[in-house]
């Protein structure tokens, strides 16, 4: 089991190398949508330290001073900046859901796409997982409120006796359950969407009952295994950003350009691994059921 | 060597001088009595009632006779919706739902002075508004007019009811009690009569100076802090009775619980106690690591702490972050987490102790000028987390984010609208954040503003001078301004202090523009190019100069954005390394500076030593002819980098 897990990581990798155009097409809506919700701090910055030695303190160190000041200068900057965001982050998430469709379909074929098919595809399946996404709020919620009472109980239980590390443990546990919880109701959807494009499945609720029936289907801990290993390689991504970012950190122009470079090139890994995701788990689809179209290992080195 | 020789003469007149000094100083170190009680009160926890029998004996140190007392029963404003603190916390809607056994009230059994029964001619007033159901003052007409000088010896028996804790008395549970603010307490009388104002939302207290002696009753397992000294103790059945004693104070406070923690410690001949709640125990040192940090640097500023005890209490519920005579209360974040560089605990035992000296010693009247304590205690807070912590990061210091006690302050300022003067009275204010904002982080900052200004040494001789004087006494704003202008002469320091009390308003100067070219021939009618070169208009005012200088006029807008005026330095830096420096007295609106010097003007800077604080826009105070971008450039790349990541959470769920 062990080894079919690892070869569908390494064949998720090559996939997503594979479909390389598909991660601009994630990645690039995100900058846009960045850099428009970006502008009004640009303007604010530009006027209140772009002609100030102040501007040399904050590439030096962002300091909570320098906020204070930054939002007593500008009122309403601030909750401006917030509703932005929020709405780059909605209009994201539909993108995201657009795209999704394609992107699968494009990880479960062997020869990379044009990219307006993989649109097409997405827009095929986009009513689909948009479905999919609203029937997964009430289970987020759901497992949130289940890990929270389970949490509480801990807790309760736990402060029975006086230790502070029971307290902790009580408390860990607690955000442990609902991190668990979180994970299993994502990694169900996830599947679902998978299903739904594997057999071209339009019906949200058809591929959820697929989902549950596929994960259930004695390929629970080897899909569960590749979620944890993607996720490895997530946390190892970040961890490296750290590392550099916290290296590159400096107010002379050379470093403020590399920064930004490794900031985004981290962003870019971050999709990566997102699709790497999908990849591996669609490798493991077609490693756990030889009979359907063979994922073929011809083409990869092309 | 002059000690050897030093003449006997000398010699008895230095022991006779240091005789009658310290007498004097010793009669000045203590108060004057004015308001003392002699109390037995005993706790029902069970029905969160304190019976409460003894003496007031008050003394009229006026030259005014009176032929009433006023009295606070501060405890009736917990009494129903409808007293004016109520009304006042209820326009918000909130504490509507209090349940019928939660709210708090005193009653008055009895009140005699000898044989006459002054509950026959009491009554509630109202001076502060026009509530008739405000039950926390009570008037009471005496039988025969009280003379200066004059004492009287009244007899009075009580039942208080705690409310579930509210403005920091009370009960939480069934056995943690903060019992404060629940006695009759006899008004100031002043020169013009009685000053005893109701309870309001926004406001503390003020009270005379005295002697309280209380016996307190408690439940047999509970463990007890409280104003004074514990004088004995003993078991009697189900109860402990323990005998309390302090001198020079106005208020007298106590906790019951069975639940604190008792830790002890000691400065100089002060004794430490900490009381904690259950789970806090790991913090129990930092509060005791706090006290003493506390009383060490207060006693090098304005003198040593003068009581035998302080006890600190880490209260449950909302009963936190106050002070009482000896007796502060603090609250603990994040149980045992509390990262050592989050001093939450620091700053709390630092500003309730601060208060031992202004409020506990430096009697202010805190219903009409709360600035004078709370405001002066929250600079010395400030001060007191420069001196052991450093000027940078010295409230919070966790993960590379710092801020200091005054940006906090600070912020509070930039954030918080308050649209009042300092100087209101504190039910007056539009609402608590105007109060708060106003009475503390405006003056902590105005005064380390002016602290900077003039000098720190001349500006604490004159904060000890000020605490000498008013100690046990009740200042008012003008006994601070007039010593003030006495010892710190400069007019603009007073002149913004006044400004800080009475005007509602922000301090900000910035420099608005800056320019520099170099400098042309003269031109036009009375030039012609041969003769504009010989001109001796054209022959250099000032600086270093050889006759193929290249020129540069270069000029600098300073402006005021904000009402407060200060004088204030601008600093011009050159392209070659010279600085020129310029004072403004800060009155105008604008002011131009206008330079001729053999360098581009690169940039000019208002305030650069950062003297003031109060400032609250340090982004204008420079500006650079040349663009400054970088800055720019990393904090919108952060935030963009800030915003895919949120997106990327966010599409998490799709
Ligand atoms: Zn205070």
């Amino acid at each position: 089991m062990v080894s079919g897990v690892w070869s569908c990581y390494a064949e998720g990798w090559r996939r997503v190398r594979r479909h390389f155009r598909v991660v601009w097409l994630f990645y690039v809506p995100g900058l846009v949508l960045a850099y428009f919700a970006s502008m009004p701090l640009g303007k604010a910055l530009q006027r209140s330290i772009g002609h100030s030695l102040a501007s040399d303190r904050v590439a030096a160190e962002l300091s909570l001073r320098f906020l204070g000041d930054l939002a007593y200068e500008h009122a309403g900057l601030f909750p401006t900046l917030l509703a932005l965001a929020a709405t780059g982050a909605a209009i994201y998430l539909l993108t995201v859901t657009f795209l999704l469709g394609g992107a699968v379909r494009s990880l479960l074929l062997p020869e990379p796409r044009p990219v307006f098919e993989v649109l097409s595809d997405g827009a095929r399946f986009f009513g689909c997982f948009l479905r999919l996404f609203l029937i997964s709020l009430p289970a987020y919620a759901a497992a949130i409120g289940v890990g929270f009472l389970v949490g509480k109980g801990l807790v309760a239980l736990f402060s029975l006796s006086a230790s502070p590390g029971a307290w902790v443990c009580a408390r860990v546990l607690a955000v442990l359950g609902i991190l668990s919880g979180l994970w299993f109701v994502n990694l169900v959807f996830d599947y679902a969407k998978l299903l739904a494009v594997r057999h071209e499945e339009h019906r949200a609720r058809g591929a959820l009952r697929e989902a549950v029936g596929f994960l259930f289907g004695g390929r629970f801990w080897r899909a569960a295994g590749l979620y944890g290993l993607v996720l490895l390689t997530g946390a190892l991504a970040l961890g490296t950003y750290n590392l550099g970012a916290a290296v590159l950190d400096g107010p002379a122009p050379a470093r403020i350009a590399l920064l930004i470079v490794w900031q985004q090139l981290f962003v870019l890994i971050r999709v990566v691994v997102k699709l790497l995701f999908y990849g591996a788990q669609a490798s493991l689809m077609g490693w756990a059921e030889p009979r359907m179209e063979p994922v073929e290992p011809a083409g990869f080195l092309a | 060597m002059g000690r050897k020789r030093m003449p006997r003469v000398a010699a008895v007149f230095l022991v006779a001088g240091w005789v009658v000094c310290g007498r004097f100083a010793a009669a000045a170190v203590t108060a004057e009595p004015v308001a003392s009680y002699v109390l037995e009160a005993r706790l029902h926890a069970k029905e969160k009632l304190v019976h409460g029998r003894g003496q007031i004996l008050w003394r009229n140190a006026t030259d005014r006779t009176v032929e009433t007392l006023q009295f606070h029963l501060y405890m009736n404003a917990f009494r129903n919706s409808e007293s004016s603190f109520m009304r006042e916390l209820s326009w918000r809607g909130r504490y509507r739902r209090r349940k019928p056994h939660e709210w708090g009230w005193i009653e008055l059994d009895t009140l005699r002075w000898g044989s006459y029964d002054l509950l026959v001619n009491a009554r509630f007033i109202h001076p502060d508004d026009d509530n008739e159901l405000d039950r926390t003052v009570l008037e009471v007409g005496l039988p025969r007019p009280v003379g200066p000088g004059d004492s009287v010896r009244l007899n009075v028996v009580f039942r208080t009811k705690l409310p579930r804790i509210l403005a920091r008395t009370g009960y939480e549970g069934e056995d943690f009690f903060f019992v404060a603010q629940w006695f009759p307490k006899v008004g100031v009388l002043e020169p013009g009569g009685w000053n005893c104002h109701q309870f309001h939302r926004n406001s503390e207290f003020y009270a005379d100076f005295g002697t309280y002696d209380v016996r307190l009753i408690v439940p047999r397992d509970a463990v007890v802090g409280a104003t004074g000294l514990l004088m004995e103790e003993h078991a009697l059945d189900s109860v402990r009775v323990l005998h309390y004693r302090a001198e020079n104070v106005h208020d007298f406070a106590f906790t019951a619980s069975p639940l604190y923690r008792v830790y002890t410690d000691s400065f100089g001949s002060a004794e430490i106690r900490v009381l904690m709640q259950k789970g806090h125990e790991a913090q129990a040192r930092r509060h005791l690591e706090a006290a003493k940090t506390a009383m060490r640097r207060f006693g090098e500023w304005f003198g040593p702490y003068p009581y035998p005890v302080l006890t600190v209490v880490d209260t449950k519920g909302r009963a936190g972050g106050m002070e009482y005579p000896t007796l502060i209360t603090a609250g603990v974040l994040f149980g045992p987490w509390l990262p050592r560089g989050l001093r939450t605990v620091e700053a709390v035992v630092f500003h309730e102790f601060g208060h031992q000296y202004w409020y506990g010693m430096v009697a202010n009247n805190e219903f009409e000028e709360a600035w004078l304590d709370e405001g002066i205690n929250s600079y010395c807070e400030v001060r007191l987390f420069e001196e052991e912590y450093g000027p940078r990061g010295n409230l919070l210091d966790v993960l590379g984010q710092r801020l200091s006690d005054l940006e906090l302050q600070r912020m509070q300022l930039q954030l918080i609208p308050a649209p009042d003067p300092v100087l209101r009275k504190a039910w007056e204010f539009v609402d608590s954040q105007s109060y708060s904002v106003n009475s503390y982080a405006k003056v902590a900052v105005a005064l380390t503003t002016v602290e900077r200004l003039a000098g720190e040494e001349r500006w604490l001789a004159f904060l000890r001078k000020y605490f000498e004087r008013w100690r046990f006494r009740h200042p008012h704003t003008e006994d601070f301004l007039s010593l003030l202008r006495e010892e710190i002469p400069e007019p603009a320091y007073k002149g913004f202090l006044r400004q800080v009390l009475e005007v509602p308003g922000h301090l900000d100067y910035g420099v608005e523009r800056v320019s520099t070219h170099r400098e042309g021939k003269p031109l036009g009618v009375d030039f012609d190019v041969a003769a504009a070169e010989t001109d001796s208009a054209a022959t250099p005012r000032e600086g270093r100069s050889s006759p193929d200088t290249t020129w540069y006029r270069s000029e600098v807008l300073l402006r005021r954005y904000g009402e407060f005026q200060l004088p204030v330095e601008a600093l011009l830096l050159f392209a070659n390394g010279d600085t020129l420096r310029f004072s403004w007295d800060g009155a105008e609106r604008w002011h131009r500076i206008q330079v001729r010097h053999p360098a581009r003007l690169k940039a000019a800077v208002i305030d650069p030593e950062g003297k003031i604080p109060m400032d609250l826009n340090e982004n204008n105070n420079s500006r650079t002819v040349e663009p400054r971008r970088r800055g720019v450039w990393k904090l919108v790349a952060r935030w963009v980098y800030w915003l895919q990541g949120m997106f990327s959470l966010a599409s998490f769920l799709s």
